[in-house]
């Protein structure tokens, strides 16, 4: 096939709707004028396609190429880095699609987009992603395929079956190298993948509206999987930061201009409840802490613990992160430093007299610190307070307003309050923010924690047991810890719904929910998360540990060589096995002459192959006539008796072994 | 007629001993001769040559005036036939073809008279005309190689050879065959323009009909029989039968071709080869043998379906030998 022939017009639009389907979702990622330009290109191709829109002069071609070019640079300051690398890619397809015309241009096309195929990893490897990418790979590989035998006998249909055998061969290879190619630490090519997508998360600063905000979104936080038996939901508090500093709105884990805390020494927790074993994997949010049940005793050596018992990595985490943990959920912690007495009760500057009094009062009428606690809770209790997602805005002093004004707030202002009125009692007392609950994924064996189970409450210190977790809100809204916060159904006012059992519809598509969280958890742990550590595991489980790079490398030659005899196995080769013992002799007859240049064609017989021969070469033709010959009568010949055949068979194999055509000049 | 021919063949060299070569031979002598009257046409007279050999029937599809008439009436004259013409019209009756019995005074009974079709060669000049009860009469004939009249079998001459044509274009008031009917033809063939030599020579030359008038037969009815029985002996290998078995198979499970092929085609396609095995004065058929008739024997039996690109101008029957493998 010559390359220089024209593209079918078919083809010319079915691999411009190939490469569109391709680009397609980097649209999102373009500048818009950038996109607006290559939406007008793409219509442009169509519109030549179908002979509605002149093609584009060489002239016109270069302008827009030069411009565009320039036009990349300019927004990105540069062709380096991803968006702009993408970017210029995507654009560049999309020329390349306007000048389209020969078959060589096709197959150009095509390997480009192979590029940009892979460049959508670049920006999300989410299953969805990966899943049209593939589709969209398939039909160019169709399109290859058309392009390398435009044999109208198999259309769409026959190379979709081609495409499949070839990808199944291909994927023992593809396992192979999966599994046992040596894996790098650290992130995709250090590139700072994530950068420019903002992530949504706890943050170590608390104010009203913040944690209702981020409970209105279903996204993910981590996943839990229960090694020891599953404690109930409302013992599910899951501590992030802690947080000391107030101003009276905003609460921060530092008084500002705080040495960097080393924590001073570490609280000592001593264990009075059974321990609960879990893995934990945490979808990754650009900050150090790591979230583990409350408290946690034991814990990965990549992890740090604070003084106030939480877990920090060492940088900031850019990789989902899977650990596991041990918590203990009954326990006492000992020992309250000078830094906790001084920072665990510092009040902001000009607390209304209001909350001051009230705390006072409790302070004088209670025997102990802890009746104090169960004082505050009482008032939550008692007094007419709403759990409200929309709380009315609050002013100058919102401890203030909250308490005896709008009494309408989410747990921040629960938290904030309760701590206050703590600290204004002269209780040492903080805010540890964090998620509280989980669910269930019914169809598989572990919880899923949403952004939207994010939660602050308070801890309290108390002489003989240490900081102990009180819970304001709960106070409030006992179902809020026991059921969860529905992000899809806040009421009109902002008053919080709770996931309750829907109907049958609701039902339905929690239950898709499910599946689909159970497949992508899957995903992340098998094949996103497959790092060098779970290649250690996994090769450990085959018995093969102690590996080294050496090691590893004959292993995935190894299993090179295994995946390469496997796709030989499937490729069918072995069926094709002669019938005939003189067809095999013949062949070596073809591939020798082939290699100077004289190919037979499978549709053609012996003797025709020979005539060929005589006009092509025909310094052969007095080798070539006693071969085909005797092969004809092999072949095609009646039989005289087995001996004879014999006799001939080896015959025809001296000729061919002789048989030695040279190169023609 | 037929003792005649008895007489001659003991002046012919025996079944047995007569060679391959020879009839390779016999026939180019055949095809020379042919070559005189009917111009730059060879590679057409050795397929009809061979259709015949093979015992089957010929339908030449082309336009009025390109020599389908002087093709038949020339293979009649070569082999020593017994040619009859009948012109199909839409008013023609299948008793035109066959004969009828009339009665007959002096013997007090109805006596059969023959029609047209008690020949050896005949052609059938533009069937599509008449109507399909006329045409199957014709067909039936053919298939059964007898007609009935009044329940009286009557068996037709030996050999029975029919050249039916038919006009492609022109189709108002005709009845083209239909697939089932043109099955019982071993081979279609179009003859075509002659090229430019031929073409001078044939406008210069002499009247054709009076050349074929003069023309002696070159072989007789025995000698046609015989190399008709020859043909029937060739070898097979079984590669070769795989070979036939896979452009059937091919045929049927193609999603270009809108019916595959039947075994009747297989069949034909194996005797046509074998026919022109012999004609090259072969013993054995080759897959070229094959290929040389088989695009005219599947030709009219295999229809591309619609909806298919890049098939312009090309048969069904080259498209379907290019696409098999030899085994």
């Amino acid at each position: 096939m010559n390359d220089q022939e024209n593209l079918s017009r078919a083809l010319q639009i079915k691999l411009s709707l190939g490469v569109i389907a391709l680009s397609l979702p980097h649209l999102g990622y373009l500048p818009i004028s950038l996109a607006v330009g290559m939406v007008l290109l793409w219509i442009w191709r169509m519109g030549v396609s179908l002979e509605r829109l002149p093609a584009p002069g060489r002239w016109l071609l270069l302008l827009v190429t030069l411009g565009s070019c320039i036009y990349v640079v300019g927004h990105y300051g540069g062709v380096l880095g991803r968006d702009a690398g993408v970017a210029l890619l995507t654009l560049m397809l999309a020329l390349k699609l306007l000048e389209m015309r020969t078959i060589r241009d096709g197959y150009l096309t095509i390997l480009l987009s192979f590029f940009l195929s892979i460049s959508h990893f670049l920006f999300s490897q989410e299953i969805p992603v990966v899943l049209y990418v593939f589709a969209v790979t398939a039909y160019l590989l169709i399109l290859l395929k058309a392009l390398e035998f435009p044999d109208p006998e198999s259309g769409t249909a026959g190379g979709l079956g081609l495409i499949v055998k070839i990808v199944l061969q291909g994927l023992p290879l593809v396992a192979v190298l999966f599994i046992l190619f040596p894996r790098l630490s650290g992130p995709l090519w250090n590139l700072d993948l994530d950068g420019s997508s903002a992530v949504s998360g706890l943050d170590d600063e608390m104010s009203p509206g913040r944690i209702s905000r981020l409970s209105q979104s279903d996204e993910v936080a981590f996943r839990v999987e229960f090694r020891s038996e599953v404690p109930a939901t409302e013992e599910l508090y899951w501590r992030g930061p802690v947080l000391w500093h107030t101003d009276g709105r905003t609460w921060r884990a530092e008084p500002p201009g705080a040495r960097p805390s080393n924590g001073g020494e570490t609280g000592k927790v001593i264990a009075e409840g059974e321990p609960v074993i879990y893995n934990l994997t945490l979808e990754p949010h650009r900050r150090t802490w790591i979230f583990a049940l409350d408290m946690p005793i034991q814990w990965d050596d990549r992890y740090q613990a604070t003084a106030e018992g939480n877990l920090v990595a060492r940088s900031k985490l850019r990789d989902r992160q899977r650990y596991t943990a041990t918590s203990v959920l009954r326990y006492r912690t000992a020992g309250l430093s000078g830094r906790d007495w001084e920072w665990g009760t510092q009040l902001p500057d000009g607390l209304s007299p209001r909350v001051k009094d009230l705390a006072q009062r409790w302070r004088s009428e209670a025997v102990s610190d802890i009746a104090v606690a169960e004082q505050a809770l009482a008032y939550f209790r008692q007094q007419p307070f709403v759990y409200t997602l929309q709380p009315p805005p609050l002013g100058a002093d919102p401890v203030d307003e909250f308490l005896f004004d709008t009494r309408q707030g989410f747990c921040e202002h629960y938290s904030s309050a309760f701590t206050t009125l703590m600290r204004a009692a002269g209780i040492p007392a903080r805010v540890v923010t964090g998620y509280q609950g989980g669910e269930r994924n019914p169809l598989a064996r572990y919880f899923i924690v949403r952004q939207a189970q994010a939660h602050a409450w308070a801890e309290v210190w108390l002489e003989d047991r240490g900081w102990v977790r009180f819970d304001p809100t709960a106070a409030v809204a006992p179902e809020r810890v026991r059921l969860s916060v529905d992000s899809a159904a806040v009421g009109e006012r902002g008053e919080v719904r709770f996931r309750v059992k829907g109907d049958w519809l609701r039902q339905a598509m929690d239950q898709l929910g499910y599946g689909w969280d159970a497949v992508s958890a899957s995903w992340n742990e098998w094949v996103l998360a497959y790092g060098p550590d779970s290649q250690r595991a996994l090769l450990r489980r085959l018995g093969l540990d102690r590996l080294d790079w050496a090691g590893l490398g004959i292993l995935l030659l190894v299993g090179l060589g295994v995946a390469l005899g496997l796709a030989w196995l499937l490729s069918g080769r072995r069926a094709t096995k002669e019938a005939y013992p003189e067809n095999r002799i013949f062949q070596r007859f073809r591939e020798k002459l082939a290699k100077v240049g004289v190919r037979s064609k499978p549709h053609e017989g012996p003797n025709a192959f020979q005539r060929r021969i005589a006009v092509a070469r025909p310094d052969l033709s007095k080798s070539v006539e006693p071969i085909v010959c005797l092969y004809v009568q092999l072949h095609y010949g009646r039989p005289i008796n087995d001996e004879e055949t014999r006799r001939h068979l080896r015959a025809l194999r001296v000729l061919v072994n002789r048989f030695k055509p040279k190169t023609s000049l | 007629m037929a003792n005649e021919n008895l007489l001659r063949a003991e002046t012919k060299p025996g079944l047995d001993a007569l060679g391959a070569a020879d009839i390779g031979q016999s026939v180019t002598q055949l095809v020379d001769r042919a070559g005189e009257i009917i111009l730059g046409k060879e590679h057409s007279v050795r397929l009809a040559l061979a259709c015949l050999i093979a015992r089957g029937h010929l339908l030449i599809e082309d336009q009025p005036g390109v020599g389908k008439t002087t093709l038949a009436h020339l293979l009649a004259r070569l082999l020593g036939l017994k040619y009859q013409r009948i012109q199909f019209t839409s008013d023609l009756l299948p008793a035109d073809i066959i004969g009828v019995s009339i009665y007959d005074r002096d013997t007090g009974g109805f006596r059969f008279h023959p029609g047209p079709i008690f020949a050896q060669l005949i052609l059938a000049d533009e069937i599509n005309r008449a109507t399909p009860k006329t045409q199957s009469a014709l067909l039936e004939a053919m298939e059964e190689e007898q007609v009935t009249v009044d329940g009286n079998s009557h068996s037709l001459d030996v050999p029975f050879f029919v050249v039916a044509t038919q006009n492609p274009l022109q189709q108002i008031g005709t009845f083209p065959l239909p697939e089932s009917q043109l099955d019982r033809f071993l081979m279609r063939l179009s003859l075509g323009y002659p090229d430019w030599r031929a073409e001078r020579e044939l406008l210069q030359g002499r009247d054709r009909r009076d050349m074929l008038r003069e023309l002696d037969p070159a072989w007789d009815t025995h000698w046609l029989t015989t190399i008709q029985a020859k043909a029937r002996e060739v070898y097979c290998s079984q590669p070769l039968v795989e070979y036939v078995q896979r452009i059937l198979d091919f045929s049927r499970r193609s999603a270009l071709f809108e019916l595959g092929l039947s075994p009747r085609a297989g069949l034909g396609l194996l005797a046509a080869a074998r026919a022109w095995a012999v004609m090259q004065g072969r013993n054995q058929v080759m897959p070229e043998d094959v290929q040389a008739v088989g695009p005219h024997v599947v030709g009219h039996r295999l229809r591309f379906s619609g909806g298919v690109d890049g098939l312009e101008g090309r048969s069904t029957g080259t498209y379907l030998f290019e696409a098999v493998e030899v085994p």
